[in-house]
């Protein structure tokens, strides 16, 4: 019919050969992506929805979902005699990060400092730093459950039997006491991520170039010199990578609070996360919950945003 | 020139003192775990504990396996260990070959929509895990997986992000090599199979142990996705051991020691490869 197509000789040679091969292509690379397309559809994309859709009604999973507008949200924020732990669990979370972040920035810094010179045994230690990251959650808190038990634990036990240590500390009942529980899950979780963080400094460091200090050292430059002048600011990207991504981390921490304190002493340690948990699970509230999922989510992608806007991503900046 | 001499050495000596120092407080507590389990009732619930408990009469030192046996009565260790490695297992075979996929194909094959496609996925990066706890437990319920292994599994069988390191590492093989292959008339599926999947074993090797690791230690997932006791994973029973509020520790301390000894041993086995992935990972991240 068309005549184009009749007269065109070259159609059947080279260049359909090219095309279908062209079109193989395609294919192959559709099928490689795939189970991805599927995988992302069904647990990704429509769960979201599906829980978003949810954050705006009445739920308790045993009846009919009645629709609330956004209710959910409002009273979260404003309706403290029905939800008084929302505001609460966030300042919780909040002085969580304040405690962690500090600790899990400096000494893994610290080490990894050490470590990057001529030490012997890098791998040793490296390798001894990074065995609490493989365990297990739960393992830790198991272990740290008994080595703070106000009677038998190994820290109490220390604190007891070691002259001038017994005179600067005193036993406690660490988890048990509003005012020790937080900070120790904090220090808890700081143990636990130390050896990771100390592996993307080490990564940091030697991914800076030595003429650098070489040229410092010919100027007669001293090694805290080259610490605050080379270093730190070669390591700006890396101390940002760990601090946004430990803020997304932290702002999910739940397991150790789940198993260690339940939230308490006095709803002292009742993380966001924990707080949504029990909305969820012990109160059947899953409208809440999703609504709760979704301010997380608003939390962190703020955060992302600000780590683009602000954060170096080269060395440059 | 002596004093310079002295500065050094005092200097390396602090250095190895803070090492040290620090190889304590990461490892001393798992020594310290095992230890403990090993001991007899009495001496465990010591206000003043010794590495190692003696006998009372001959001042021996011993060794005891009572508080296991007694951890195995509580715990169902050989069913838990079951549903962990079938969990563990499927998920990262299943992950390492549908990951590494999509990897090779967001970094070499050209397809419409392919830039567009890979963007979206990026992004979906930034929603937490967490985050898809409740959505996905509402997608399971849908899918009639609820309170089964299926649901340890399907939510997990692939990773955005590890498409992503694939996809990094795929972009790092030369690709003189495919297309050597390619002039001799090997398909997109054999090119992958047997030139490029291949070279990136490294890449393989890290993303397999951390699959594992993170489905073997996963806790909230199966804690909200199950209730049957049958389809328990280890953590999750270890973590039913440690809530309940007693203070059972010669069953609890066994208990850990049986849960995160293998995982221990299976890191100091591929350690080597788990540090090159972490390093080499957030340079080119």
């Amino acid at each position: 019919m068309r005549p184009a197509a009749a007269a065109s000789p070259k159609r059947t040679g080279i260049f359909a050969l090219l095309k279908k091969e062209k079109y193989r292509e395609y294919i192959a690379g559709y099928l490689f992506i795939a189970p991805l397309i599927v995988y992302f559809i069904v647990f990704q994309i429509t769960p979201m929805a599906m829980s978003l859709l949810y954050s705006f009604t009445e739920w308790n999973m045993r009846t009919k979902p009645t629709f609330v507008g956004l209710r959910n949200y409002v009273d979260l924020f404003t309706n403290t005699l029905f939800y008084p732990m929302f505001w609460p669990s966030l300042w919780i979370t909040l002085k969580y990060i304040l405690m962690i972040t500090p600790i899990s920035l400096t000494i893994p810094l610290l080490l990894a400092l050490i470590l990057n010179t001529k030490v012997k045994g890098q791998a040793f230690f490296r390798t001894a730093f990074y065995i609490p990251v493989v365990t297990p959650g739960v393992a830790q808190a198991a272990l740290w459950k008994w080595i703070l038990d106000p009677k038998f634990g190994l820290l109490n036990a220390f604190i007891r039997n070691t002259p001038l240590i017994n005179r600067l500390f005193s036993t406690h009942s660490w988890l048990n006491e509003t005012r020790t529980a937080l900070p120790v899950l904090a220090v808890m979780g700081a143990w636990g991520g130390l050896g990771y963080n100390i592996l993307i400094y080490l990564a940091g460091l030697k991914a800076i170039p030595d003429e650098l200090y070489e040229s410092a050292y010919v100027d007669g430059a001293n090694s805290a010199n080259t610490l605050i002048h080379i270093t730190l600011p070669m390591l700006k990207p890396t101390i940002f990578f760990l601090l946004v991504t430990g803020l997304i981390g932290n702002f999910q921490v739940f397991d150790q609070m789940y198993l260690l304190t339940g939230g308490g002493p006095n709803d002292s340690t009742l993380s966001y996360v924990l707080s949504l948990y029990n909305h969820a699970f012990r109160y059947y509230e899953m409208g809440i919950a999703c609504s709760m999922s979704y301010i997380l989510l608003s939390i962190i992608l703020i955060i992302t945003l600000l780590n683009f806007k602000f954060v170096p991503q080269t060395i440059d900046d | 020139m002596g004093y310079s001499r002295v500065r050094r050495h005092v200097n390396r000596f602090l250095l190895y003192f803070v090492l040290i120092v620090t190889t304590v407080v990461m490892v001393g507590p798992f020594v310290w775990l095992v230890l403990s389990s090993l001991k007899e009732k009495q001496d465990m619930y010591s206000i003043h504990p010794t590495p190692f408990a003696r006998r009372k009469d001959t001042g021996r030192i011993y060794v005891t396996f009572e508080n296991y046996t007694e951890a195995f009565d509580f715990l169902d260790f050989p069913l838990l260990a079951k549903n962990t490695l079938i969990v563990a297992i499927i998920n990262t075979s299943v992950n390492l070959l549908l990951n590494s996929m999509a990897g090779y194909a967001f970094a070499r094959i050209n397809f419409p929509g392919r830039d567009k496609i890979f963007k979206i996925m990026l992004m979906s990066l930034m929603v937490p895990a967490t985050v898809l706890l409740i959505p996905n437990l509402l997608m399971v319920k849908t899918l009639g997986m609820y309170n089964t292994k299926s649901a340890l599994i399907f939510p997990f069988v692939m990773s955005v992000y590890n498409v992503f390191m694939m996809r990094q590492f795929f972009m790092g093989v030369p690709a003189s090599l495919e297309e050597a292959a390619r002039v001799d008339g090997a398909g997109r599926f054999r090119t992958f199979f047997q030139i490029v999947l291949p070279l990136v074993r490294p890449a393989v090797v890290t993303q397999g142990v951390f699959t594992f690791l993170w489905n073997y230690n996963n806790f909230l997932w199966p804690l909200v996705a199950l209730i049957d006791k049958k389809n328990y994973t280890l953590a999750l029973g270890l973590g039913s051991l440690v809530t309940v509020g007693n203070t059972r520790y010669h069953v609890l301390i066994a208990s850990s020691v049986v849960v995160a000894l293998p995982l221990i041993v299976l890191f100091l086995i591929f350690q080597r490869y788990i540090v090159e992935g972490i390093m080499a990972g957030s340079l080119k991240g």
